[in-house]
């Protein structure tokens, strides 16, 4: 399988500015027109989608690696070892070759330009819980595609994974960004492993024949974690 | 003297429904009829507090309240050269963001807040160099820093500037916050009190400044 990196540039298209409003309505707790302020809420949440899908390009760089080791603790490739006992669990449950698919989305420097022209504290909560949505989105719709893409070619693949969630230090910033040349999408990290700009998303997936359960958590026993991924409360 | 009819009225409802440009025009005319400045403030901060603990129990939601913020700090800044008008306290606040963190919502909100309750805020920004905090501490004569990490690789640069704020600047008190902070860490940290959120803040600065 192809290994070389890509770039991908989504477009935020109508039905994707749609979804965005939905779930950037649920995560302001607005849209529901009883308060006062209400309708200004709306008409500036809507300032904040038309300004976005008109000054907003994301771009997303991907890359697929081979997996070169296995152990208990980590996962190694060409790029570096991620550093995860619960993904490295997943992964040695799959079947056949395992890869590691590197990602980082970014909503690039138009989005902290929008950011820092605001100057009303509500105006800046707004653009950022909408900003912070649409890189999930954008990020979300790249798994899509990629998931289909593999399927193609007979494998399965994971849901992403990010440094800082679950096992999975910050530090792991390091492998991915070693993995891709971010500075193609204008991504940088800095030394506390903080991504620039900030409204950027890293991961890595596994894919292989077989991937057991789309995230680790299917194999994990902690029932309290935060990051438990709803869907795979069972314990094999 | 404290004015009562349709303009203070009109204040009230203003402030109620977040409208910061009906407020302004509420605002001349309560200077045209000789309402107190003070009055005026006082009404202000009312509306602020009680949608406040309104979010406290629920009861709006996170932007509503930033409206109400902005319409508040909006109209303090209209008022702030009427005759007679004084801050409801006289405290200087150094606030900012720690090195290496670009978050500054949180900390924009936080000094949003003290400036509507009457604070002179110093702004420090955000990705705030170490020695920037105790200088401004110094230099503006400020009774408290306060300081925000969002994330805990930045939360450990606290600690340093706290260090140098005991030795540099003793009498200013400290408060932190931050998504990856804990009362028991901001006890380790040496600070002296912790705000869990932006609507406890003000709560806990009363608290630690009246020790
Ligand atoms: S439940 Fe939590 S700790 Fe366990 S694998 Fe999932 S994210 Fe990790």
């Amino acid at each position: 399988m192809n290994t070389q990196p890509a770039i991908l540039s989504p477009r935020l298209t109508r039905t994707f500015m749609e979804h965005l409003k939905r779930r950037s309505r649920a995560t302001l707790g607005t849209g529901r027109n009883v308060s006062p302020g209400a309708a200004r809420l709306e008409r500036m949440l809507n300032e904040a989608l038309d300004a976005v899908a008109r000054e907003v390009r994301p771009k997303v760089m991907y890359r697929m690696l081979p997996v070169r080791s296995l152990t208990g603790k980590s996962i190694r490739t060409d790029a570096g070892a991620v550093k995860s006992v619960k993904l490295a669990r997943l992964a040695q449950n799959c079947r056949g070759d395992v890869f590691v698919v590197f990602v980082i989305a970014t909503l690039g420097e138009a989005f902290e330009d929008l950011y820092r022209r605001e100057t009303s504290l509500s105006g800046q909560f707004i653009i950022d819980a909408v900003g912070s949505e649409c890189a999930e989105l954008v990020t979300d719709g790249w798994n899509n595609k990629w998931n289909s893409l593999i399927k193609r070619r007979g494998h399965e693949c994971s849901l992403r994974f990010s440094p800082g969630y679950c096992d999975w230090k910050l530090e792991g910033q390091t492998v991915i960004f070693g993995a891709l040349d971010a500075d193609a999408i204008g991504v940088t990290l800095t030394k506390d492993y903080l991504m620039i700009p900030a409204k950027s998303i890293s991961a890595v997936a596994l894919a292989a024949k077989k991937v057991p359960a789309a995230a680790p958590c299917a194999f994990c026993r902690s029932r309290s974690c935060p990051w438990r991924r709803m869907e795979f409360t069972g314990v094999p | 003297m404290t004015g009562t009819g349709p303009t203070v009225e009109r204040i009230k409802n203003a402030a109620k429904s977040r409208d910061a440009q009906v407020l302004e025009q509420c605002l001349a005319g309560a200077a045209h009829e000789g309402i107190p400045a003070m009055q005026v403030r006082d009404l202000l901060f009312g509306e602020l507090e009680s949608v406040r603990k309104r979010l406290m129990s629920n009861d709006t939601s996170i932007p509503e309240f930033l409206l109400t913020l902005d319409c508040v700090l909006d109209g303090l800044d209209r008022i702030r050269s009427y005759p007679g008008f004084t801050p409801r306290v006289d405290c200087t606040v150094v606030i900012g963001v720690v090195e290496g963190d670009p978050h500054d919502l949180g900390k924009n909100v936080i000094a949003g807040i003290y400036r509507a309750c009457g604070y002179r805020v110093i702004d420090l920004g955000r990705n705030v160099p170490r020695e920037a905090f105790t200088k401004a501490v110094r230099d503006e004569g400020a009774v408290l820093l306060a300081l925000s990490a969002m994330m805990s690789t930045t939360m450990v640069v606290m600690r340093n500037i706290i260090r140098d704020a005991r030795i540099l600047t003793p009498a200013a008190k400290i408060i932190v916050g931050g998504a990856p902070l804990s009362a028991e860490l901001a006890r380790d940290y040496g600070a002296d009190t912790y705000a869990e959120s932006a609507l406890t803040v003000i709560e806990k600065t009363e608290e630690v400044l009246a020790r």
